[in-house]
């Protein structure tokens, strides 16, 4: 599966007062029809597609389908196979934040109700990212609730996780067949030097950023970090029953990476960005031993115009490896479309500036790397699993 | 070219089906065409050929040649910018009180060391790069999709 994605993050800032709808700030909303023609003009079939969940879930059982219908009807004319991205780092304002307990049951019937509307979609993504939206959100003070405290991020990362169970759940009894890419930001903590103080930090670090994949795949967490849950307010019947829920079927770990999620942890017990160190092939390993599920390759980009289509090929030739070593990689993504706003300073406040990762600018002119994947494409289109199909019958040497 | 951020993000790297710098260059051209009009029309021209030491029908092809040297580079250095098919104009309006500012107001007043015009042909002058600023940021969208390669 070749794919690209329209970026559409709608997270709030400054407490609510600016919602930064990348869909918005793209000009998609605009030019959705051209966008999508663009995707088909590349030779893209698969198009990770996020519906803007706050101004379509309008109230409890209330849904505003209008713009969403239109999408979905030239999705279906054009031969596009979306990856609904249910919920991108935002909630509606009736439901305030992912603070909110009621959150995963209400985001539920929204995916319920959705997937009822749109039977003919058969991959979802129901909850992005997930690690990414509850520590921005609720332990680096960025986006939403805006908190700094271990039991707020333990609190949204139950919920975000509830809610990824529960619309699975939901969308599988409307759809039985359905597919789920469940995307999440690759992560990896490097201690700057043998401090066992940076040592531990790392550690934790690297035992954290598993916590969302773990309760939605029921895998069991290490003893400290299922204590960390329980001493910010996870209850134990709820960890029991996360464990014992089975989302795994028909699901697909999506690895997104970037050069900047690789950190280090500096002698200030800070973590920086560290560039790439062992790259998407040794950070994608470690979660494949983990969870032993197809991955894909879900989202990348490189916000240089002159080095992103060398970045584009280092990404390809990481996923050839990995394959040829034995992991089941069904799927490759370069993230997004367009260029996006705001994204350099990571959706943090309302600047307008502009992003250069797109394979199109925000005119809808290509950038080389536009070019580049159409070459890639091309020459790859054969490839063994690039169709979604495979995914039916595939099995996962040691699979869960 | 220098790789600031703000020439990153408007991408002074062209993309695989751009041709900015001819956009450009033809741009000028059509662009310098009403701005050169407004001189001739207003005896601005005139003016300019008598402090540039040129023949009167000469100083008409300069300005030209001058303008779409200007809009070879709008085209190349602000490539993405200047296809904004919404803000163009005024991004254009702006690159014309540039160039004015760089050519006749200091550059050239600084080669003959007295200003090239005074007066009511100073304001014409003015007026004529504003005029060229804001034909070429509008029309250079349209211009460069005439001019696309494929993407192949």
């Amino acid at each position: 599966m070749f794919a690209t994605g329209i970026e559409c993050s709608y997270p709030t800032v400054e407490n609510g007062r600016w919602r930064l709808d990348q869909l918005a700030e793209t000009k998609h909303y605009q030019f959705w029809r051209r966008d999508l023609e663009l995707v088909r003009e590349l030779g893209l079939k698969y198009l990770r597609y996020g519906p803007p969940l706050h101004f379509m879930h309008l109230g409890e059982e209330k849904y505003e389908w209008s713009f969403m219908d239109r999408v979905a009807d030239t999705m279906q004319q054009l031969g596009i196979v979306p990856i609904m991205d249910l919920c991108h780092f935002g909630v509606p304002h009736w439901i305030g934040n992912f603070q909110n307990a009621d959150f995963p049951t209400l985001f539920a019937q929204y995916a319920a109700s959705f997937a009822k509307r749109y039977r003919w979609v058969q991959f979802y993504t129901p909850v992005n990212e997930m690690y990414v939206t509850a520590r921005l959100s609720a332990l680096e003070g960025l986006w939403n609730e805006q908190l700094r405290s271990d039991r707020g991020f333990v609190t949204a990362i139950r919920h975000v996780a509830a809610a990824s169970v529960l619309a699975a759940e939901a969308i599988r009894r409307e759809r039985p067949d359905a597919i789920f890419v469940n995307s999440e930001s690759s992560e990896f903590y490097q201690p700057c030097c043998p401090d066992r103080e940076i040592v531990r930090i790392a550690d934790f670090e690297n035992q954290r950023r598993f916590i969302a994949l773990d309760l939605l795949y029921g895998v069991p967490v290490r003893e400290d970090v299922r204590q960390y849950l329980f001493a910010n307010g996870m209850p134990r019947e709820e960890y029991e029953w996360f464990m014992n829920q089975d989302v795994k079927g028909r699901a697909v770990l999506g690895v997104d990476y970037y050069k900047w999620n690789e950190k280090l942890i500096d002698s200030d017990g800070k973590p920086e960005s560290l560039g790439e160190l062992f790259g998407w092939y040794v950070i994608t390993k470690q979660y494949y031993d983990r969870y032993r599920r197809p991955v894909m390759h879900t989202e990348t980009n490189c916000p240089d115009a002159k080095e992103a289509p060398g970045w584009l090929w280092r990404q390809w030739h990481n996923v050839r490896l990995i394959r040829e070593h034995g992991v089941p990689v069904v799927g490759f993504t370069w993230y997004s479309l367009q260029d996006q706003v705001d994204w350099d300073i990571g959706l943090s406040k309302p600047l307008g500036n502009v992003f250069p990762v797109g394979l199109y600018d925000l005119n809808r002119e290509p950038r080389p790397v536009a070019q580049a994947y159409k070459y890639l494409i091309s020459m790859y289109r054969n490839e063994t699993l690039s169709e979604a199909e495979n995914l039916e019958n595939l099995e996962v040497p040691g699979g869960r | 070219m220098p790789d600031i951020p703000f020439m990153r993000a408007h991408g002074h790297v062209p993309g695989p089906t751009q041709r900015p710098t001819a956009a450009g260059i033809i741009d000028g051209i059509v662009a310098g065409i009403p701005a050169v009009a407004l001189l001739w029309i207003s005896g601005a021209l005139d003016v300019m050929s008598r402090s540039l030491k040129l023949p009167e029908l000469l100083v008409p092809e300069l300005q030209l040649l001058a303008l779409a040297i200007a809009g070879a580079f709008y085209g190349r250095v602000f490539g993405r910018a200047a296809n904004d098919r919404d803000g163009g104009w005024l991004f254009g309006m702006s690159y014309g009180f540039l160039v004015w500012m760089l050519g006749p107001a200091t550059l050239l007043q600084w080669v003959l060391r007295a200003p090239l015009a005074v007066g009511r042909p100073a304001l014409m002058l003015f007026g004529a790069h504003l005029i060229y600023g804001m034909t070429l940021g509008f029309l250079f969208p349209h211009i460069h999709t005439l001019l696309q390669r494929d993407l192949e």
